[in-house]
C-alpha cells in the first residue's frame, strides 16, 4: 500500500497568475472543485492507497497541489523553495506537518529554487529533475548530495509544462509516458538514454495534462481527455482511471499535482 | 580575446549538461578549453569540469556566461595568490 498526501481544496481558487494556465478572469467553480477533488480522493482510496491530509491554510490557494510540498525519500523530506512569493508561505506548513509525522526535514539553501516532487520524479535508475521555469539546476546538485542518487537534470522549454510532472510520468514497469516537446533536445536524449519503451503523448492529449497522473503499480489515475493514451496504456496492461479535472487545470494542475507520495521511494536504490 | 573560467559540477555526463554547455559556447561564437575534468566513478558520483571560455567581445562573453549560469556553471574565482605576477614595467 502506498501512502499519499493530499490537501482539501477549502481555500483553492485562481487568485494570482504564475503560469500560462491561470487567469483570474476564469475562476474555479467551487462545487465542481469539491466534487473533482473528492473524485480523486475516492479513486485513490479504492486503489488501496492510504491518504493523509495536510490542513489547508487560508490565503494559500495552491496548497492543494501537495506534489509541490517537497520531496520525500525514505524518512528524509526536502521542502520546496518556491520561486514565486505567492506560494512561499506554503513551505513552513508542509515542513511542520512532515516533521510532526516523523520525517527528518532537510532544507536546501534559500538561494536555490526547488519545487519538490513537481520537478523531481524517480524513474528507472535515476531521479529525473526539471529546471528553468520553477526549479534551478543547481538545486538538483544539492538534492543529489543529500540523497546520494543519480539525478538527471532536464531543461523544460514550454512554459505550459512548467514542472516535469506535467509532461513526464514514470510507470511501474520501468518505462514512462511523456510529451517530448516539453524538453530541449539534450533533455530528450538524456531521458531516452535512461528509460526504455517510452510512450509519446500527442500534443493535444499532453495539453489535457494527461502526463500528470498518479501511478499505483498497474493502476493509473489521470485526467480525462486522452483516449489515445488510455488505449496505449491499456494495451500495455495498465488499468486507467480517467477523472474530471477541469477546475484544477485552470491553475495548471491535475491528478499528480494534487498528490505527493509519502515517500516517493524508500531509498534511491528501489 | 576576452576569457573567463567556469566550473561545472553535478551529473553533467548523464544529464548531457557538459555537451550542452560546450555546444552553447560554440553556437555563441566562442571557444573553449577543458582545463580539468573528473568523471564520477560510481553511479551516484558527481562529475566536475573546469572550462576556460573565450568570446569575440566582452559583450558576447558576458551573454555567454549568463546562459551558462542558467545551465549550472559557476564563474571560477581564481585566488590572487595563484594569479600571474605582474610583468615588470620595461620603462622602470
Amino acid at each position: 500500500m502506498r501512502n499519499l498526501l493530499l490537501c482539501a481544496p477549502d481555500h483553492y481558487g485562481i487568485e494570482y497568475e504564475i503560469n500560462p494556465w491561470m487567469s483570474r478572469a476564469r475562476g474555479a467553480d467551487t462545487p465542481l472543485v469539491q466534487s473533482q477533488w473528492k473524485g480523486l480522493h475516492d479513486a485513490l482510496s479504492t486503489l488501496n492507497a492510504h491518504i493523509d491530509l495536510v490542513p489547508p491554510q487560508p490565503k494559500l490557494p495552491d496548497m492543494v497541489f501537495t506534489a509541490n510540498a517537497g520531496l520525500a525519500v525514505g524518512r528524509k523530506f526536502i521542502p520546496s523553495n518556491f520561486r514565486h512569493q505567492e506560494r512561499a508561505g506554503e513551505a513552513p506548513h508542509f515542513a511542520r506537518w512532515m516533521e510532526q509525522h516523523g520525517y527528518e526535514v532537510v532544507w536546501l539553501p534559500q538561494t536555490l529554487y526547488f519545487e519538490g516532487e513537481g520537478d523531481a520524479l524517480f524513474g528507472a535508475d535515476a531521479l529525473f529533475c526539471g529546471y528553468k521555469f520553477r526549479s534551478d539546476i543547481n538545486s538538483h546538485r544539492a538534492v543529489a548530495d543529500i540523497l546520494r542518487c543519480l539525478v538527471i537534470s532536464v531543461e523544460l522549454v514550454d512554459p505550459r509544462f512548467y514542472h516535469i510532472d506535467t509532461c513526464f510520468c514514470p510507470l511501474s514497469d520501468g518505462s514512462a509516458m511523456w510529451f517530448p516537446g516539453a524538453f530541449d533536445e539534450y533533455g530528450q536524449r538524456a531521458i531516452r538514454d535512461h528509460i526504455p519503451n517510452l510512450i509519446d503523448v500527442s500534443p493535444e492529449e499532453a495539453a489535457r495534462f494527461s502526463c500528470n497522473a498518479v501511478v499505483l503499480e498497474r493502476d493509473i489515475v489521470l485526467p480525462e481527455g486522452a483516449p489515445k493514451l488510455v488505449t496505449t496504456l491499456t494495451e500495455r496492461g495498465f488499468t486507467c482511471h480517467p477523472l474530471a479535472m477541469t477546475e484544477f487545470l485552470k491553475a495548471g494542475g491535475a491528478c499528480k499535482c494534487l498528490t505527493m507520495f509519502l515517500p516517493q521511494r524508500e531509498s534511491c536504490r528501489d | 580575446m576576452p576569457s573567463e573560467t567556469i566550473d561545472l559540477r553535478g551529473h553533467i555526463i548523464d544529464s548531457l549538461t557538459l555537451p550542452k554547455v560546450l555546444d552553447s559556447i560554440l553556437t555563441e561564437g566562442g571557444n573553449f578549453k577543458i582545463v580539468e575534468i573528473k568523471i564520477g566513478q560510481k553511479r551516484a558520483d558527481q562529475s566536475y569540469a573546469r572550462i576556460e571560455i573565450s568570446g569575440p567581445t566582452h559583450e558576447k562573453l558576458d551573454s555567454m556566461v549568463l546562459r551558462l549560469r542558467e545551465l549550472g556553471a559557476e564563474v571560477t574565482k581564481i585566488p590572487d595568490a595563484q594569479a600571474s605576477p605582474p610583468r615588470p614595467d620595461p620603462a622602470a
